[in-house]
């Protein structure tokens, strides 16, 4: 059947702004690969979740430790940790997110750092965003694809650069009393909780998989905690976690890092600590692998 | 289905092959109402039942009307038509409200009052059933039969026509709201040379742009709207997330209309337009006539008019007007502070009202600086309006304006405050850009016309947000 396109509707506009849209892609490619924009500003929590899994997953899947985990895992922001390091925690993630994002890129870390706070379920939106079939792989050569080099977030960081700010640790971030108890009472009434035995047995399960996968490149698993208030510490749920935790994945058979001294240290809201308590917190972890590391006769 | 998402792709192109192909040629509109109906039951089917019951009854009424010769009977048809489509309306959509009003704790509602409030809100009911009160109002209004939308005696073939007319399924779950009057007349074979491929992608194009790189960009920043999150932003922050709010519903709402407009096109079929550049109102009047104008003209024409409009003397028609907004506000949802929403709209057009009439026509255009002040004052209004919108909880609202006058020296959120005025440049531009070819003609736009629509091509590839539910689902 011949279908004769009128030239009034079907018309140059179509084709010259496809031309046009190629060649702005083109040349927005090009700029980013030969200028390479210092981006260090993301717009929002799941541009910044994006941004580091992306970045582990075409440029820095060759780190030889990794840190899995949720929100709390995540304040280990990538400035307080040594080059070796790459965290995949994120905040709203999850463990099983971080070990699935591995799993699928075909990373082979040395340690894999598991966070044993929270038990959630993989993010599936986020990893079907993550390796959308076929054009996942294109990201690698085509960054300007990725969420890191966004114009309008370009435009930001440049504009952005304008305007000194001081750095996250001179700025500690003054907790707001009445916020603070506000929302530790909501957690201690969420923490005096057991999770659902089979929702946690399920993504037990789940996490158990991920392990074994990622066992199979030679990778090794140390489970650690963030410290969080410490009323909440010792809670049912938090008790719980940890319990469940050491069952799957006895001591004997993974390493455990030994639980942080809670009191010492500062959460803005109960269980996410502040950027201060953060970088102390990544000092002591950091010290902690290596010694496990060095202990366990991990080293190569 | 998500207009997003892939599913949606794929089933407007087997829909397009279908529709075109030679031999399915006499079953045009079956093929659309068949895929209307899978696009409609895609994420659960048993919603499919209240649609058909809905179209089986406005059909029927409708016909019945039609084909009746005594004005009382066609009356009582009508009634019949109208009361049952707001029962329906009211029964899944207000029950709670209603229930509220007798039983002051509902989680201590039992029995069947428990399963009724328990119902989910059918995704469109308050669409197709305002649609359907256009058809049966329509059909009554006309008063002779050779000028009605029914051109059949066929009952079989009026029930094809109505299927098609409130399932068609670009606009079946958020609009716009179709009027019999415009759409039945189109009803009718149509062929693959008449499609307006430029419309098409105009409408395609500026939707999908809105939709996916300025509402779901903005909707990551105007989170923080959201109680205890607001407490610990400066008040500067405050008053642009409610500003990057109204840019947000705008983009969404609009973007999902225009997408809805120009799959519409390709099946031969023009949707009534349904934002027209609403910030550059200079009245309220105006920017009804520019904001959901689906929506507005449905309550104009079927509402305010049927309670007496401006016939009926003054205070009349400042209570019809006030009355015909609040309860434009309570379609929105089923909750008091959309009513608050609407009552401020209504008192809005009252208190303009005198002043409109006092205008004298032969009076000379005002200057830029007035005219500017003027859009900005009636944007401003509806940002502040928004708020009832944005905030249902009652208290959380007030300490939002409380907060807003409190936190002047907490420090601003350059990330949010440069993250909404970034993202509302666009619209912005939209905006000056129309104003500017309404004064000096559209010849320079459509030299550089093909440079806005490959730039939006190429944002929408590298600079689309995390993909969200359109606001007006929920509705």
């Amino acid at each position: 059947m011949r279908v004769r396109l009128s030239t009034s509707s079907f018309s140059h506009l179509i084709v010259k702004s496809a031309a046009f849209c190629l060649i702005a892609f083109a040349v927005y490619t090009m700029l980013v690969i030969i200028t390479k924009p210092n981006v260090t500003v993301m717009l929002n929590q799941w541009q910044g979740n994006m941004v580091a899994a992306q970045d582990y997953i075409y440029d820095h899947n060759d780190r030889p430790i990794v840190v899995v985990g949720s929100s709390l895992a995540a304040k280990i922001d990538m400035e307080y940790l040594e080059p070796d390091y790459w965290n995949l925690a994120f905040a709203g993630g999850s463990v099983s997110t971080g070990l699935e994002i591995i799993a699928r890129s075909g990373a082979g870390p040395k340690i894999v750092c598991i966070e044993a706070n929270i038990f959630r379920d993989t993010d599936e939106k986020m990893i079907g965003d993550l390796f959308t079939p076929v054009v996942w792989k294109w990201k690698k050569y085509l960054p300007s694809l990725r969420l890191r080099y966004q114009p309008f977030t370009v435009a930001y960081n440049l504009v952005n650069r304008l305007f000194k700010t001081k750095s996250r640790l001179e700025s500690e971030y003054q907790v707001d009393p009445e916020f603070f108890k506000k929302m530790l009472d909501s957690y201690r009434r969420d923490y005096a909780k057991a999770p659902d035995e089979r929702e946690v047995s399920r993504r037990i399960g789940v996490i158990r998989g991920q392990v074994e996968k990622i066992s199979a490149r030679n990778a090794r698993f140390i489970f650690f905690e963030t410290p969080i208030h410490p009323g909440l510490a010792d809670s049912v749920q938090s008790s719980y976690v940890r319990k469940r935790l050491m069952e799957a994945f006895p001591p004997g058979a993974y390493t455990w890092l030994p639980r942080p001294d809670d009191a010492k240290y500062r959460t803005t809201d109960g269980i996410h600590l502040t950027d201060g308590s953060a970088y102390e917190f990544a000092r002591v972890f950091q010290k902690t692998v290596g010694d496990a590391i060095g202990k366990s006769g991990l080293r190569e | 289905m998500l207009f997003n998402s892939w599913e949606f792709v794929a089933l407007v192109a087997v829909t397009f092959v279908l529709y075109y192909l030679p031999a399915l040629k006499r079953w045009q509109i079956h093929v659309l109402i068949a895929s209307s109906f899978v696009f409609y039951a895609y994420h659960l089917p048993s919603l499919l039942a209240l649609l058909l019951v809905s179209i089986f009854i406005n059909a029927t009424a409708s016909f019945l009307i039609h084909n009746s010769n005594d004005q009382r009977l066609k009356r009582l048809y009508a009634v019949l038509g109208v009361v049952f489509n707001l029962a329906i309306l009211g029964f899944f959509k207000y029950n709670k409200l209603i229930a509220g009003l007798v039983v002051s704790d509902l989680s201590k509602l039992d029995g069947i009052g428990a399963v009724i409030i328990a119902l989910p809100l059918p995704i469109g009911v308050s669409f197709y059933t305002f649609e359907g009160i256009t058809l049966v109002v329509d059909v009554f209004r006309s008063r002779e039969k050779s000028r009605s939308y029914i051109r059949t005696r066929n009952y079989l073939d009026h029930l094809r026509n109505t299927c098609l007319f409130i399932s068609f399924f670009p606009h079946l779950v958020s609009g716009p709201i179709l009027k019999a009057h415009d759409f039945m007349p189109q009803i009718m074979a149509k062929l693959l040379k008449d499609v307006d491929w430029g419309r098409v992608f105009r409408f395609v194009v500026l939707g999908y742009f809105l939709k996916m790189v300025i509402a779901d960009n903005l909707k990551d920043q105007t989170f923080w709207v959201a109680y205890p999150f607001f407490q610990g932003q400066s008040s500067i922050v405050l008053v642009l997330m409610i500003f990057g709010f109204v840019i947000q519903i705008y983009s969404d709402f609009a973007g999902y209309s225009f997408i809805a407009m120009g799959i519409a096109e390709i099946f031969g079929y023009k949707l009534p337009l349904n934002f027209n550049c609403p910030f550059i109102s200079q009245s309220f009047t105006e920017l009804w006539t520019r904001w959901h104008i689906s929506l507005s003209t449905f309550l104009r024409d079927y509402l305010y008019i049927s309670m007496g409009g401006n016939r009926r003397g003054e205070i009349r028609t400042y209570f019809n007007l006030m009355m015909t907004m609040t309860l434009g506000g309570l379609w929105h949802g089923a909750t008091w502070n959309f009513g608050l929403w609407g009552l401020a709209h209504g008192i809005a057009l009252a208190i303009e009202r005198p002043f409109q009439k006092r205008r004298d026509p032969n009076a000379r255009e005002s200057s830029w600086p007035v005219k500017a002040f003027k859009m900005s004052f009636i944007t401003a209004y509806f940002c502040a309006a928004a708020m009832f919108f944005k905030i249902p909880e009652f208290s959380h609202l007030i300490l939002y304006v409380k907060t807003i006058f409190l936190n002047w020296s907490v420090q601003t959120s350059k990330t949010i405050s440069l993250s909404i005025l970034m993202f509302s440049l666009p619209v912005f531009l939209y905006h000056m850009l129309y104003l500017f070819n309404r004064k000096y003609g559209e010849s320079f736009y459509k030299k550089i016309e093909y440079v806005l629509f490959g730039g939006m091509l190429f944002l929408i590839l590298v600079n689309k947000g995390d993909a969200g539910a359109f606001i007006y689902f929920q509705f």
